[in-house]
């Protein structure tokens, strides 16, 4: 999943990704999870882009809980109590989720439609963004986002 | 942009994301009861066949995370 040539900065996202499925007490890292971690690093255009779409750390997370809320009441399902799910975590850590190959893979095609160079976490919001598969496209929705004009935004970035 | 979107919401939509919830759901409420039937006494054994599973197949899921967790586990008959 990493590769080697991946640079420091990159890799610090991926890892703190990894820690966002975690603390989400999910079994696969996914984009939401990556979203997460670019958005942590305020130092980054990435993060930056986010938050200027009102897209904090802390907005994502609501978001991320908004969109399961609406999805369990799609079946029916009320919300439920949070101290009934209560747990230990598991122990095991989080695999690579489909999402998030699908995020990098689209991250690489704007540099081959306009050979721009952008930093790499750049490249991967963009990719975020720009992939169908998951749960991102759903919560930008349900939050009110134009994913269109965040992903423009974070090309012209 | 080039590719095509699909709509995030609504119709199939709206069902699809909510099978994804509702796995999510089920294994938290798995973790969550797993370790509180434990927590008062319960066997692997019992644990596994309320949940319609082998007992190899609840520990194997559960087994490091009630340790972690301090639980004290039944080892014979279990």
């Amino acid at each position: 999943m990493v590769d080697e040539k991946m640079n420091r900065s990159l890799q610090a996202v991926l890892s703190r990704a990894i820690d966002e499925a975690s603390a989400r007490r999910s079994t696969t890292v996914e984009a939401e999870h990556l979203l997460l971690a670019l958005a942590t690093d305020e130092g980054l255009i990435a993060a930056k882009v986010l938050a200027d779409a009102g897209l904090t750390h802390d907005a994502i997370e609501a978001a991320l809980d908004q969109e399961r809320a609406e999805s369990l009441a799609a079946a029916g399902i009320g919300p439920v109590d949070e101290s009934r799910l209560a747990a230990t975590p598991r122990q095991v850590r989080p695999g690579w989720g489909p999402s998030v190959k699908e995020a990098i893979l689209c991250g690489k095609k704007p540099v081959i439609s306009d050979g721009r160079h952008r930093p790499s976490e750049t490249e991967l919001l963009i990719g975020i963004l720009q992939a169908n598969l998951g749960t991102v496209p759903r919560m930008l929705a349900i939050a009110g986002i134009d994913r269109g004009d965040l992903i423009e935004r974070a090309r012209q970035a | 942009m080039a590719q095509k979107m699909i709509p995030p919401t609504g119709g199939p939509a709206d069902e699809l994301a909510a099978v994804v919830a509702l796995r999510e759901l089920a294994d938290r409420l798995e973790d969550a009861a797993v370790e509180k039937a434990m927590r008062q006494g319960w066997s692997w054994s019992q644990v596994a066949e309320g949940l319609g599973v082998t007992r190899q197949a609840v520990h194997k899921k559960h087994l490091h995370r009630l340790i972690a967790a301090g639980v004290e586990l039944r080892r014979r008959n279990g």
